[in-house]
């Protein structure tokens, strides 16, 4: 047993803190106003996501994006044919940072946390970075369990934080 | 229109209810562009052993949005959600997003409030449990402007 815990080791703490590239996309109202539309549950949207004069006479003067709209621009599509049969792509996962090799049989997804810095607007070129923050060991009731914890952060044109969001995978 | 000076720490926001229907799920994978079959291919959904179809996880995050941006309105803002999911649903089952307002504080000379948020199945049973934080307009400052 090392002076890690059970799983955790030198090679698999050296992740901490290992970033992605930057990727930058622009975002565009006609795209927003569609995600708005396709995951009301109501009626209607709500008019700041979808009417500009509505949007107009609220605080926020003009349409914003609703509030899990952040990520869909930045969206790569794989061929099918890189698909697996149950059409998740082959490579390439939800990360754009590489995932550190713990040795636990299974994953799933842990909590999510979005908070914004300001709302995302039609024309905003946002850049993003995901950076593995955290890998933490605790005894669950039937093993281990390893909580990894992404931070993403998107930046607007000027460098000031929009949206940071971190997002956990908890091995088993 | 919701004002800060109208709410009270344990007060309950408005249920929002909602069946999602097949049409929406596909609608749900087509603007993630998301080719996961278990939410629009019903064999291949049974093949993983779920009784139908399977809602998107960020689809129980929609129901918490959604029901504190109805609370809200035009003038307050979701600034800050926390959500895990628990459980899953699958096609035809109804959903409801709840929500109690835990905390009320000012921070940055904006009215705050932390909610305890959730949705709830048919059953009762919890899919996803969640935190968020709003800013809220008051009656003396009915725009805060630095959103």
């Amino acid at each position: 047993m090392s002076d890690f815990g059970g799983v955790l080791n030198e090679e698999i703490l050296s992740y901490i803190g290992r970033e992605s590239s930057d990727e930058t996309v622009t975002f565009h109202r006609a795209e927003m106003i569609r995600y708005a539309n396709a995951v009301t549950l109501t009626k209607e949207p709500n008019p700041l996501f979808v009417c500009d004069e509505l949007a107009e006479e609220s605080p926020f003067r003009g349409i914003i994006a609703p509030f899990q709209f952040y990520s869909i621009p930045f969206t790569q599509m794989a061929p099918p044919a890189l698909l697996k049969e149950d059409g998740i792509p082959a490579a390439g996962g939800l990360f754009s940072v590489e995932l550190p090799p713990i040795p636990l049989p299974r994953t799933m997804a842990g909590g999510l946390n979005i908070r914004y810095e300001r709302p995302i607007r039609d024309g905003d070129v946002l850049t993003r970075r995901t950076r593995i923050a955290a890998i933490v060991e605790r005894e669950g009731r039937s093993g281990p369990l390893v909580f990894t914890t992404m931070e993403t952060i998107y930046r607007d044109q000027s460098g000031g934080d929009v949206v940071v969001v971190q997002q956990t995978i908890i091995s088993r | 229109m919701i004002f800060w000076d109208d709410c009270v720490v344990g007060d309950e926001i408005p249920v929002l209810t909602a069946t999602i229907g097949s049409a929406q799920l596909f609608l749900m994978s087509a603007v993630t562009l998301n080719p996961h079959r278990i939410h629009y291919d019903e064999g291949w959904a049974r093949h993983e052993g779920y009784e139908e179809r399977v809602i998107h996880g960020p689809f129980h995050g929609e129901v918490i949005i959604q029901t504190v941006q109805n609370w809200l309105g035009s003038t307050g803002w979701l600034r800050e959600l926390e959500y895990s999911n628990r459980r899953y649903a699958i096609l035809g089952d109804k959903l409801a997003g709840h929500g109690r307002i835990l905390r009320m504080y000012v921070e940055g000379g904006r009215n705050l409030a932390d909610l305890d948020v959730w949705v709830e199945n048919q059953n009762g049973e919890v899919t996803a449990p969640g935190t968020a934080t709003v800013v809220l307009p008051s009656r003396e400052s009915p725009i805060q402007t630095e959103v």
